[in-house]
């Protein structure tokens, strides 16, 4: 059976059965509908890491050892003055209550001025002396307030649950990534919910005197989610962009109205299919619907353009219906499956969520087959239009004529060389200053969040008052066969010579390790004494400064066989993150043994280090991916590896030119503009098969290499400029998300929508006119 | 395909890298250099833990046997050359620009003959489990180095070898020496004997008289060159952890929670000074001009300007923990300890009496102690 006998069957099947296919249609979309209303917005740390990679693994092995990287910070901060008032004092303990009793809190990791965990202690001649910074009878008296200032002084908690300056104090949480139900049921920790909670918390203690910040994992998911509520905005937005686009190019308000619903059909029954296949949607996976819908809208035009024509041309509706039917299918269909393939690609990153978006718009491309394809068609057999309106609108397409024509010449050699020159300046432009492209993130707070965000600001202002890092790098030394490591001096002394040497590391802020905390223990053990700041070789005397040492501190584990080193950083810049992991390897590769061994990573820097690595590696491995899957379609469709050419060498300048506009722009490669190169691309292609597939029908009537292309270009081109620009405004919309990875994702695409265009119209007959002989046909 | 190219460019350029990187596997030099000029990082991380000056040049010695030198009054500094792998050392002694001493944990001593470039090991005994505090030298030959648990090491060859000895030898009678020990010294509270208590500083006085302070309250007089030793009745139970003498000749004795006992060159009798803070003094010097610098925890100095008969707290900006404190720039003290060595202006001299004196030239010798 060849080609045309199958679109031929598909065909009758689909005009055969019009009624039906409509009402099958309908009711599928309804039934959609209903469980797309049950979709949840779905952001788990799991789902943001690349679980497959080496420090994930460690990390996830030592998770429950010394407890995730998920804690919470709230601060509360006094304007003008110090913390030592009974109103600032009553409010903290109102609020370190509030925060204790909050579901999701973990209790006992509760920390603040008013929980019994902070203590101070004093030497004193007889030695030491202690007790709580705040006493149980606290009553807010001057002599209260004295007593704990001074306190305060004689303890730790400056800087951590005081700030430096004495203008606030701080309440910090662990969290519980799973809440206990009755019956031993485990509930996720909703984010979302948390953070609202979190919110009423500082609307209640914020005041003219007092601000409250909050920072934190959790928190940030929160905000981060919130703000991909205002998604739904810019959905609006660019619906109407593209509705009133459509409107002033097919000049009809039926059409427009079935290019729309056929548009808006595939994004209704992605969203119904993600609850059934236990999916939700997260704040990347939620742009998935503008790409759907733009790109059907793209299809869309395709079809009703071509069917317009045909009724122009004095065909019935229901003839021009079936004609654009058999012209577009193939191409059309071959264009939906190359974007499949190119989301499927993104499948490639180990990360989750990235996964999950690849898996979205695959789906959402594939729905859209079916919709685009099959209903568009159904739709237009009904329509009766008169030929004047479409006349009218056609004698306006004639005016583009000039750009074809101008457009076509560039198939002359003198202009296809000019062209490629021009191209090929851009390439090296564009390669030399995509080596300028970073890995990870830029800028300090949480990289999802805009600089200006509550959360950044907040992350800031305790960052500058608090001495807690909030960027932490963890090193694991994992003991092996040694009984009672931390008390053994040669194991200590090494871990001990670790953490100095990552102090002298730059981008290293602090460490904090077991036996650093082990030596001023014994200092401490030694009238205060810094010159007793030693580890001493003696087990017992070793164990006497460990013991005081819990394993809530997350340096070591129960039986001491592990200890974490905690590497606060600078910042979390790939390239600060990149020489603190060497430094780890060099270290280790020479101070590994047989007693003990430093693993690769935890905290959230080791998460991000990890998440760089897999995005560094990834980056190639998906170019690689995404350009073999198009060469394999463009082969298989066109038969002509110059014509694959032809189409691919504009994706692959333009895919160098958007990784030489990120670093212009400040935007790292990162997880969530990784996958912009290959939904640009996977989209771009677009352009070329649609043109490509006239240009050969031309070709093999005999015609030169310009009129082909010129008759292709009036054929398909103007649906292509008004793809373009509608697609390109609706992701531009995306630049004003309250999302930083949503606006930068939203400008970069834009970008390459955009420029693919140009270059399927430009480079792709320049290079057509030395790749393609005038009379010999492309296609075997 | 270009984009090929430009994968495989950068896999053999990543690839090329990457051999480099493998070659030089190892802890990287430039990260912790083993001599020669230290980052700005490193020095604010370093704890220091004493100081000792000369001329232009200021040497101070702390953790991990980092020994560093400095002769732009503490601007920058460099790191000496000294055995790898030594433990904390605690104390920086020379007896003249050129011989420099140090001790430390494992009992370490190190010496240097050319201005605290260079150190080599003189001895030390790691299964002691003792760290030295201090050490003087009377002479070219005779010095003593004391510490923990009573320590106390001798030499009489200028460093060369060293001999453990008892501060106090005992009574020949043992039985007799019990009791009268037992009498004679109030018995600690940890069960530790007279003779067990740590030896924080020895220092040597003008008129030829060595004092020794240490836990407990201890105090200890020599004057014969350290042959023999006599305890001084102690005015506190705590511990002291530094000795000085201003220009008047008065001995200043601190320690902590912030004592501090002055006595006349006598030392017939301790009288305490008024300090209202309780932070622990750890280092003290006198300064050219006179006043009697005191450094300790929590970022305290306090400053004399009547050879230590008053004090005045003045603002470090830090609560961090001080342990030595030396000349630094005119009218400025260095002061170091467990973020390494910081630059503090000293408040100017009241002018009321007419008592201070314009700064005069740095001390010709360790001044401090």
């Amino acid at each position: 059976m060849n080609l045309n006998a199958l679109i031929q069957k598909v065909s009758d099947f689909v005009f055969g059965n019009r009624k039906t296919l409509l009402i099958v249609f309908s009711v599928v979309t309804v039934l959609f509908a209903v469980s797309a209303s049950q979709l949840k917005v779905d952001a788990g740390f799991n789902k943001m890491v690349p679980l497959t990679h080496p420090y994930m693994k460690e990390y996830k092995a030592y998770e429950n050892v010394f407890g995730g990287a998920n804690r919470i910070a709230i601060a509360m901060t006094q304007k003008g003055g110090d913390i030592y008032n009974k109103e600032f004092m009553d409010k903290l303990k109102a609020m370190t209550n509030e925060i204790m009793v909050l579901e999701g809190v973990d209790k006992p990791s509760v920390r603040s001025l008013f929980t019994p965990n902070t203590r101070f202690i004093e030497v004193v001649e007889e030695g030491f002396a202690g007790g709580n910074v705040v006493h149980a009878t606290f009553q807010g008296t001057p002599e209260d307030l004295a007593q704990v200032k001074a306190n305060v002084q004689k303890s730790n908690e400056i800087g951590r649950t005081v700030a430096n300056d004495f203008s606030g104090a701080l309440v910090a949480a662990g969290l519980l990534e799973y809440i206990p139900r009755e019956g031993g049921k485990l509930d996720k920790l909703n984010y979302f919910e948390f953070s609202k909670k979190l919110e009423e918390i500082r609307a209640k203690y914020e005041g003219p005197n007092h601000s409250v910040h909050i920072i934190g994992f959790a928190k940030a998911v929160g905000d981060i989610a919130s703000g991909a509520k205002g998604v739904i905005t810019f959905f609006g937005v660019a619906f109407v962009i593209t509705a009133v686009l459509m409107l002033w190019f097919v000049k009809d308000v039926k059409l427009t109205l079935i290019a729309l619903v056929v548009a808006m059909m595939p994004v209704l029954w992605l969203l119904g299919t993600l609850p059934i296949l236990g999916y939700g949607i997260d704040p990347l996976s939620i742009l998935v619907p503008f790409l759907i819908f733009s790109i059907g809208v793209s299809h869309a035009v395709q079809m009703t353009k071509t069917w317009e024509r045909e009724v122009v041309h004095g065909l019935s509706s229901l003839d021009a219906a079936k004609t654009s039917f058999a012209s577009i299918f193939v191409p059309g269909t071959l264009a939906l499956l190359t974007n499949v393939l190119g989301f499927a690609v993104i499948m490639l990153i180990p990360i989750d969520i990235v996964r999950e978006l690849g898996i979205t718009a695959s789906l959402g491309v594939a729905w859209m087959i079916i919709t685009n394809k099959m209903l568009l068609p159904i739709l237009l057999s009904h329509l009766s239009m008169s030929k004047e309106t479409l006349g009218k609108e056609v004698a306006q397409e004639s005016r583009v004529d000039a750009l074809w024509t101008t457009a076509s010449k560039c198939v002359e050699r003198s202009r296809a060389t000019v062209i490629i020159a021009i191209a090929a300046v851009l390439l090296g432009v564009g390669i030399w200053k995509a080596h300028e492209l970073r890995v990870g993130d830029y800028g300090s707070g949480v990289p999802e969040l805009r600089q200006d965000s509550r959360y950044n600001q907040d992350n800031a202002t305790i960052v500058s008052k608090f001495a807690i890092g909030v960027n932490t790098l963890g090193v694991v030394a994992q003991t092996k066969g040694v009984q009672g490591a931390c008390t053994n001096y040669d194991v200590m002394t090494v871990i001990e010579k670790f953490d100095w040497y990552m102090q002298n590391v730059e981008g290293t802020q602090s460490v904090l390790s077991l036996p650093g905390v082990a030596r001023t223990v014994n200092s401490g053990y030694n009238e205060g004494n810094l010159k007793w700041r030693q580890l001493p070789r003696d087990p017992q005397v070793m164990a006497q400064s460990v013991t005081p040492i819990n394993t809530d501190t997350g340096l070591l584990n129960p039986d001491c066989s592990a200890m974490q080193v905690l590497v606060n950083t600078t910042d979390q810049q790939g390239d600060t993150l990149r020489r603190l992991v060497t430094e780890v390897k060099n270290f280790s590769k020479d101070y590994n043994s047989d007693k003990v061994e430093f693993k690769l990573a935890t905290g959230n820097m080791g998460v991000a280090a990890a998440t760089n690595e897999a995005v560094d590696k990834a980056r190639w491995e998906m170019n690689y991916a995404i350009f073999g899957a198009l060469f394999i379609m463009c082969m298989v469709t066109f038969r002509s590896i110059r014509a694959t050419i032809c189409i691919l060498i504009p994706l692959a300048l333009v895919s160098v030119l958007c990784e030489a506009l990120m670093p212009m722009l400040g935007i790292g490669l990162k997880v969530s503009t990784l996958p912009v190169i290959a939904l640009g691309v996977g989209v771009g292609v677009d352009y070329g098969i649609y043109l490509f597939d006239r240009i050969e029908v031309h070709l093999e009537e005999g015609k030169t290499l310009a009129a082909s292309f010129f008759d292709a270009l009036r054929e398909r081109g103007t649906a292509m400029i008004f793809t373009a620009v509608t697609m390109t405004l609706g992701v531009g919309t995306w630049a004003m998300s309250a999302l930083k990875f949503q606006a930068d994702m939203g400008i970069l695409l834009a970008f390459m929508f955009f420029l693919n265009m140009l270059g399927a119209i430009f480079l792709l007959p320049a290079l057509a006119a030395f790749l393609l002989k005038p009379h010999a046909k492309p296609a075997g | 395909m270009k984009s090929t190219i430009r994968a495989a460019i950068v896999a053999v350029a990543c690839a090329a890298a990457w051999a480099a990187t493998s070659v030089n596997a190892q802890v990287n030099k430039k990260v912790l250099p083993d001599q020669g000029a230290l980052s700005k990082q490193a020095m604010t991380r370093l704890l220091l833990s004493d100081a000792a000056r000369f001329g232009n040049r200021i040497v101070a010695v702390g953790d991990r046997g980092y020994i560093v030198f400095s002769d732009s009054n503490g601007e920058s500094w460099e790191r000496a050359e000294a055995p790898a792998n030594l433990p904390l050392l605690t104390s920086v002694h020379f007896p003249d620009p050129k011989t420099g001493w140090a001790v430390g944990h494992d009992s370490v001593i190190l010496k240097s003959t050319d201005e605290g470039k260079t150190w080599k090991q003189m001895y030390s005994a790691p299964t002691e489990q003792r760290p030295l505090m201090d050490i003087v030298f009377v002479d070219d030959k005779v010095g003593y180095a004391v510490g923990a648990y009573g320590q106390f090491l001798e030499t009489a060859d200028g460093g060369a070898t060293w001999k453990a000895r008892k501060l106090i030898e005992a009574p020949k009678a043992p039985a007799a020496a019990r009791k009268g020990k037992a009498a004679a010294s109030e018995p600690a509270d940890d069960g530790k004997s007279e003779d067990d208590k740590h030896l924080n500083a020895i220092i040597k006085l003008a008129d030829g008289k060595l004092l020794i302070v240490g836990e407990s309250g201890t105090i200890a007089k020599s004057a014969d060159n350290g042959k023999s030793w006599s305890r001084i009745a102690s005015p506190y139970k705590g511990s002291f952890f530094g000795a000085v003498q201003a220009k008047d000749g008065s001995v200043i004795i601190h320690g902590m929670r912030g004592r501090i006992y002055r006595a006349d060159p006598s030392l017939a009798s301790f009288k305490q000074v008024d300090n209202p803070s309780v932070a622990t003094l750890m280092g003290s010097t006198v300064l050219p001009d006179g006043a009697v610098a005191l450094t300790g925890l929590a970022g305290t100095l306090l400053i004399s300007r009547d050879n230590g008969a008053t004090f005045t707290k003045q603002d470090t900006r830090t609560t961090a923990a001080f342990s030595s404190v030396i000349l630094g720039a005119p009218n400025a003290a260095v002061l170091v300890g467990e973020f390494g060595a910081r630059d503090v202006l000293l408040a100017a001299a009241p002018t009321a009496p007419a008592s201070a004196p314009a700064p005069a030239a740095p001390p010709k010798d360790g001044a401090k102690k």
